[in-house]
């Protein structure tokens, strides 16, 4: 009775915390998952992603002037929550983050095109493509995987010439 | 019918129902133990899932509240490092140094504050405001420690070492390190080189210990 009751409590705790954080399903174990969750925020983003094993790559955060990238080094397979913010302090755009083990900030200046926005935490004019935010999406490791894009609705316009407002994204790396 | 047949009978009837009996306290027990065996089966199943979400859930797992429970927490993006922790009766305090901060142990010289007991979240944050520089330490976003304006600045590079992601609990009888962030120094020998201080150096300790009782 004791082991039912205790079976039972690990499948209503586990489907709780899939409630919480999003369950990836993961099938192919030699591909990206990655889901998005709900931060209800305007500038602050999460992920549920899941890495292969032997999967090194490169993060690039990158606005206009500030741009910044890190090794992301895996030997085995890796399941985490991702998370971004861009926020400003101080007459400065900072964008923190949070991948795997690690965490890092870039800054922009009060000049950046996104300072506004961020400061008066409105996304009106501003697109945002970011992975996942229609359910699982896998992909192969030869894939770039963009997180996060964000343009300016007037020059969206299915443009790929236009560079994005701010960008992160994750790139295999090569040898 | 005469006594011995009659009585042949009734010990035929007899032997079937003890049989029935205990083919159906046979199938009864078998049936349990499939069950139980299920279920243990299932529970080794789903226990790797379920730790695996909690772990990326972060949260605090309080399976003793006489010890401190400590989890490190990658959600608040406002602050540098944070932590949520269970705080037993017993009288522990939050304690922050800035130098003196070696590869191991506690630094001498610090600054301390009682914690009260319950469950709440730490952080810690540099704050840089025109020429001071001052280390503040936040219980559920609000200053709770503050350095003095401090003699130095962060150089920009660290090494540091804390608290794991995973949820541990501790007994409190040795010190319970949430952060050692060490500054880098200037290599006197080789310009723009940073390396990691040899000796004692500045930066962040933060740690929980039991209060001094003299």
């Amino acid at each position: 009775m004791r082991s039912r009751a205790e079976c039972y409590r690990l499948g209503s705790e586990i489907a709780r915390l899939e409630r919480k954080i999003g369950s990836l399903n993961v099938k192919d174990p030699g591909r990206i998952y990655v889901a998005a969750m709900d931060c209800n925020q305007p500038f602050e983003f999460a992920w549920h992603v899941y890495l292969p094993a032997n999967y090194n790559s490169w993060l690039y955060k990158s606005f206009g002037q500030g741009s910044g990238a890190s090794l992301v080094i895996n030997s085995g397979h890796q399941e985490f929550i991702a998370r971004l913010k861009i926020k400003v302090k101080k007459e400065q755009l900072i964008v923190v983050s949070h991948f795997g083990g690690g965490s890092s900030f870039v800054s922009g200046n009060a000049k950046n095109p996104l300072f506004k926005p961020v400061l008066s935490s409105t996304t009106d004019g501003l697109n945002f493509q970011c992975a996942g935010s229609h359910g699982v999406e896998s992909f192969a490791i030869d894939d770039e995987v963009v997180f996060l894009a964000i343009t300016d609705t007037n020059s969206d316009a299915k443009d790929n010439s236009i560079a994005p407002l701010f960008i992160y994204k994750l790139q295999k790396r090569t040898p | 019918m005469n006594d011995s047949q009659a009585g042949s009978k009734s010990t035929a009837r007899s032997w079937r129902q003890v049989s029935l009996l205990h083919l159906l306290i046979a199938t009864l027990a078998i049936a349990a133990w499939t069950a139980h065996f299920s279920n243990r089966y299932q529970i080794a199943r789903i226990t790797p899932k379920y730790d695996r979400l909690r772990n990326m859930a972060r949260e605090l797992v309080i399976e003793d509240p006489s010890k401190i429970a400590v989890v490190a927490l990658n959600y608040n993006l406002d602050v540098q490092e944070c932590w949520r922790v269970y705080i037993p009766c017993g009288g522990f305090e939050l304690r922050l140094a800035t130098h003196g901060i070696g590869v191991n142990g506690p630094a001498d010289d610090y600054s301390s504050v009682p914690l009260p007991t319950g469950e709440y979240e730490i952080g810690v944050t540099e704050i840089e405001d025109g020429q001071n520089f001052r280390i503040v330490a936040l219980r559920d976003g609000s200053t709770f420690l503050e350095t003095q304006p401090l003699s130095w600045r962060n150089p920009g590079s660290s090494s540091s070492t804390g608290h794991a992601g995973t949820s541990q609990q501790h007994d409190g009888s040795q010190p319970v390190e949430l952060l050692r962030k060490r500054y880098m120094v200037q290599d006197p020998a080789m310009p723009n080189t940073w390396r990691p201080p040899l000796g004692p150096a500045y930066g962040v300790q933060l740690w929980i210990q039991e209060s001094k009782t003299e």
